[in-house]
């Protein structure tokens, strides 16, 4: 009862005229409860802290945010990953490179998963500043998520910010250089692209081989797997679809894109998302919305260990986004 | 009727078929199945719909394979040459006509 309330008080806000129905009726409708399986994935949301204020962003992240993990939360993090043993620790913001405590982060974090994860938006990384971080990052074999929208200079700046193109060229060239990207070094580079628009993205596999094309004609650059994500109808993105007419069209392309078979594989089913402050969430999408996992205010201090197997996952109508077509992983 | 074109009219398309539901059915079978990736990616097939979308001048075409273009993938510099391939195809077929004017024109002169 308690959870379905509460359930009621997050999807019920802001449907304005929404024609279609709530994401949790959709998975009654299929037969399906969303629950964990085995956690694998800790996600660490280090702060809101942006260089960029990109137009798709959930979380509303740019300059000037004050939201930023400090040492006493990365403790309790740090001390949460030791007895929870993760498979992957996937580092988040915000861009994270700006965490004035980054490298703490990543050097204290890296010894206790299989898999370090760091996204970024490249121009944070390569700002002339991030010297120590970036020799850390191939130090400890860190996985760079890098943000590379379009193909486009144009639609990747109207997304980003001017200048961002060729930065992010810049950087992945840089990364490049030092073996990210290049076959048998260890060192992976994965391109993250959102649509720059209110629109699905396209197929993973046609679009990966078709960017390894024409980044490496174009610009001599090279990566090892693409990502396609669509844009969450949170924060800025949500702002946007609102201003320009297109909100209620979208999340009718969402919803009747709602694959029942994507939701085995979700993110949130495996995945446990920690704040800069240190609370828990099912996802960062649910962070941006301040939807706690399980619906239960819990402070990282307070787990045991990974979310069990089996227990419920909060969910409300961004969650579409990563049931639509072939999923959100 | 106010206007001719109302984008909602798009989403009735299938609604075609009520009067002749075998002739709907072997259609948007056919559609599908032009549409499916075969020698020609999906993304290079929806390239060539918004150009021939263009060249037949049908707004329900150009909104469904503007949108199809970005979900498979293109950017709009790619869309907007393949715009271009069709106003070249059209320009370039009044412009041939031009062979047949010079014909009459040579026929009834000096």
């Amino acid at each position: 009862m308690r959870e379905t309330y509460i359930q009621n008080k997050y999807t019920s806000d802001n449907r304005m005229d929404l024609k279609i129905d709530p994401f949790q009726l959709t998975l009654s409708r299929h037969g399906l409860k969303l629950k964990r399986k085995k956690t694998q994935t800790l996600q660490i949301n280090v702060g809101l802290l942006c260089n960029q204020t990109c137009q798709h962003c959930h979380l509303n992240a740019g300059p000037g945010k004050k939201e930023n993990m400090n040492s006493d939360t990365l403790n309790e993090v740090v001390a949460y990953a030791t007895r929870s043993k993760f498979e992957v620790i996937d580092i988040t913001g915000g861009a994270p490179e700006l965490n004035p405590i980054i490298e703490e982060i990543v050097a204290r974090l890296s010894p206790l998963a299989p898999k370090i994860m760091l996204r970024s938006n490249l121009s944070a990384l390569n700002d002339g500043r991030r010297d120590d971080l970036i020799y850390l990052l191939k130090k400890n074999n860190v996985v760079i998520v890098a943000s590379f929208p379009s193909l486009n200079m144009n639609q990747t700046e109207a997304q980003r910010g001017e200048g961002i193109f060729k930065a992010s060229v810049d950087a992945v060239r840089r990364l490049n250089k030092l073996g990210y990207g290049q076959e048998n070094t260890g060192l992976e580079l994965i391109l993250l692209s959102n649509p720059t628009g209110a629109f699905l993205p396209p197929s993973q596999a046609q679009m990966e081989k078709h960017f390894k094309q024409v980044l490496w004609k174009k610009w001599g650059i090279v990566f090892n797997e693409l990502y396609n994500f669509a844009n969450v109808p949170l924060g800025r993105f949500r702002e946007w679809l609102v201003r320009t007419g297109n909100f209620e069209r979208y999340m009718e392309k969402l919803s009747s894109s709602f694959n029942p078979c994507a939701v085995e594989g979700v993110m949130c089913r495996t995945l446990v998302s920690v704040s800069w402050d240190g609370y828990l969430f099912d996802c960062d999408f649910n962070l941006a919305r301040d939807i706690y996992m399980g619906y239960r205010k819990i402070h990282i201090s307070e787990m045991p260990g990974p979310p069990e197997p089996g227990n419920s996952i909060a969910t409300a109508d961004h969650c579409y986004t990563c049931a639509a077509g072939s999923g959100f992983t | 009727m106010e206007i001719y074109y109302k984008p909602e009219d798009l989403m009735k398309f299938e609604e075609i078929g009520k009067e002749a539901p075998e002739l709907g059915k072997k259609f948007f079978e056919y559609y599908s199945a032009v549409f499916a990736e075969g020698e020609l990616t999906e993304r290079e097939k929806t390239l060539i719909a918004l150009a021939v979308a263009h060249a037949i001048q049908c707004p329900y075409c150009i909104d469904a394979y503007t949108q199809a273009c970005f979900e498979k993938g293109s950017n709009l510099a790619e869309m907007t040459e393949a715009v271009h391939v069709a106003t070249a195809i059209r320009g370039g077929a009044s412009l041939v006509h031009g062979v047949q004017m010079r014909n009459v024109a040579e026929k009834l002169s000096f």
